[in-house]
């Protein structure tokens, strides 16, 4: 099962109050998005759960559920003092209207998938800051890329040989009022993250 | 982060690194410019600094590159450009004069928003020369597509192989199925072919291989697909095809091919071909019950005698 953990998980305690900080990360995510799109910000509330290196691809599966058979995917890595990767997912709809969403006109040429990038960059950037700063830790991102185009979800997030054996999966689903472009975000923290996690949530919850 | 290094080692470095690094505010005025970029764009640092970016460079996404640098200093974030989908933010030219391959330069480009010491809002963005990885990876992609192209070929004939052959016709078979419209198939088999390989050598028979295949190509419409089947059989997909077109197009191939015969060194070698159609109706199943159909009637020509086409009955 590969289910050896090296690293203490969370307590009951511990994760509740990251479910608490990546609510206000998120939270003020959506609002600075709302401020750079200038349309109202829909977030569902973040769901917080292990995975194991089995189930992960299922698991992803569920939440993003829907009819959709086919969808687009753009990865990006984030390190230093939390690291992990983060997938951004958008059904068939979701990629519709990207141009106008971020305020471009098609005189400008921007190609598709440099819009689904940018995009990505901008919500994956927004949360996983939110929910550092709150925490007091360090991030930094790579640059994004394109996992996939039109493809079943399994595709997008095939990967090859996995080093871990359980990851922290964080998961939101954004929607924007006005039109109909939403997406799955989600990310994944990977074990090493778990010790440095614990010292930024004992010390946000000292500072209250 | 600096260390012991004082202000002029570190200006130093940020001059000299292999990296185009530029300093703009929210109005796009240059407040840095490093030498990778005065090198590469040919503009001075003098020259540029305190001036506004577009002037200078016209040919910039203007537009574009407000909205990026505006979206980072709102959202306090890095963003990205990678070559795959911008191939360059400057367009300059490519260090490869002698080994070329190459128009430009390729670059990947980072967007930093900061603070300046007067707590003025600045953007820094770097520049990554990644021409290299570029063409490497167009290599890459061209070879891949090379090779699948070759896995579609018959190596000897150079026309489709049954593989792929197979696999356009059950695309074709699904469309027709779903959608409606005509689709044909068309068997064709070398009559005596081994008496041919017998008689003159293998040498010979590819030779007839070939030269067949030429003439059948020289027929087929851009929109058939011919492939070798097997040893001496051809199979020619025929969409938006019915029976009566078949017939006629069949029975030209079997006469050019009757009437050329093949000169391989002294000999000439007489060729007749025997040929076997189906068209698509209702009922028919899968696009293996049509190739079977086709070849049922491929029989049929063989057993009246050769050198003839036949059409495919349902009481056969």
């Amino acid at each position: 099962m590969g289910f050896t953990v090296k690293i203490e998980p969370l307590n009951e305690e511990e994760n509740e109050i990251l479910q608490e900080v990546i609510n206000i990360g998120m939270g003020q995510a959506g609002a600075s998005l709302a401020k750079l799109l200038d349309t109202f910000v829909n977030l569902s509330v973040p769901r917080v759960s292990w995975v194991n290196d089995d189930d992960f691809v299922s698991k992803v599966g569920q939440l993003v559920e829907g009819s959709d058979d086919s969808w687009s995917g753009v990865r990006q890595a984030f390190y230093n003092q939390l690291e992990g990767e983060a997938f951004a997912i958008y059904g068939a709809n979701g990629c519709n209207q990207l141009s106008g969403l971020m305020g471009y006109d098609e005189s400008e040429d921007m190609a598709q998938e440099e819009l689904l990038l940018d995009v990505t960059n901008i919500l994956i950037g927004a949360c996983l800051m939110g929910v550092a700063k709150q925490i007091g830790k360090q991030l930094d991102f790579a640059a994004p890329s394109l996992v996939g185009i039109d493809k079943p979800i399994k595709e997008l997030l095939y990967s090859r040989d996995r080093e871990w054996d359980q990851c922290l999966l964080i998961e939101v689903n954004f929607h924007l009022e006005e039109s109909n472009f939403s997406c799955h975000l989600v990310m994944l923290m990977s074990e090493a993250s778990i010790e440095q996690l614990r010292s930024g949530l004992i010390s946000f919850m000292e500072s209250y | 982060m600096t260390g012991a290094l004082g202000d002029s080692s570190l200006g130093f470095i940020i001059d000299r690194v292999d990296v185009g690094i530029l300093v703009v505010t929210e109005n796009l005025e240059v407040v840095l410019w490093n030498r990778f970029m005065e090198a590469n764009s040919k503009v001075s640092t003098e020259s540029i600094v305190g001036n506004n970016l577009l002037e200078s460079f016209p040919d910039l996404p203007g537009k574009w590159l407000e909205k990026k640098v505006r979206s980072v200093q709102l959202l306090k974030n890095f963003a990205f450009t990678s070559w795959q989908q911008r191939p360059y933010l400057f367009h300059f030219k490519h260090h490869r004069p002698i080994t070329g391959g190459v128009t430009h330069m390729y670059q990947n480009c980072t967007f930093i928003p900061f603070e300046g010491s007067d707590g003025e809002s600045l953007v820094c963005i770097t520049l990554f020369d990644v021409t290299d990885t570029a063409i490497s990876h167009q290599e890459v992609q061209q070879a891949h597509a090379d090779l699948e192209e070759l896995s579609h070929r018959d190596p000897l004939t150079g026309i489709y192989n049954r593989r792929f052959m197979e696999a356009e016709l059950d695309k074709e078979f699904k469309r027709v199925a779903r959608y409606g419209g005509k689709l044909s198939v068309l068997f064709l088999d070398l009559d005596f072919f081994k008496k041919v390989n017998d008689t003159y050598g293998h040498q010979a028979g590819d030779q007839v291989l070939i030269e067949v295949t030429q003439r059948i190509n020289d027929i087929v419409r851009t929109t058939d697909y011919l492939a070798r089947y097997g040893g001496e059989e051809f199979a020619i997909i025929l969409p938006e095809t019915d029976t009566t077109g078949g017939l006629i197009f069949a029975n030209r191939i079997r006469e050019v091919i009757e009437k050329t015969p093949v000169h391989f060194g002294e000999h000439v070698i007489p060729v007749t071909a025997s040929l076997g159609l189906s068209e698509y109706c209702e009922g028919v199943e899968s696009y293996d019950a049509l190739l079977d159909q086709s070849d049922q009637a491929l029989y049929m020509a063989k057993k009246q005698g050769r050198n003839r086409v036949v059409c495919f009955l349902p009481d056969m």
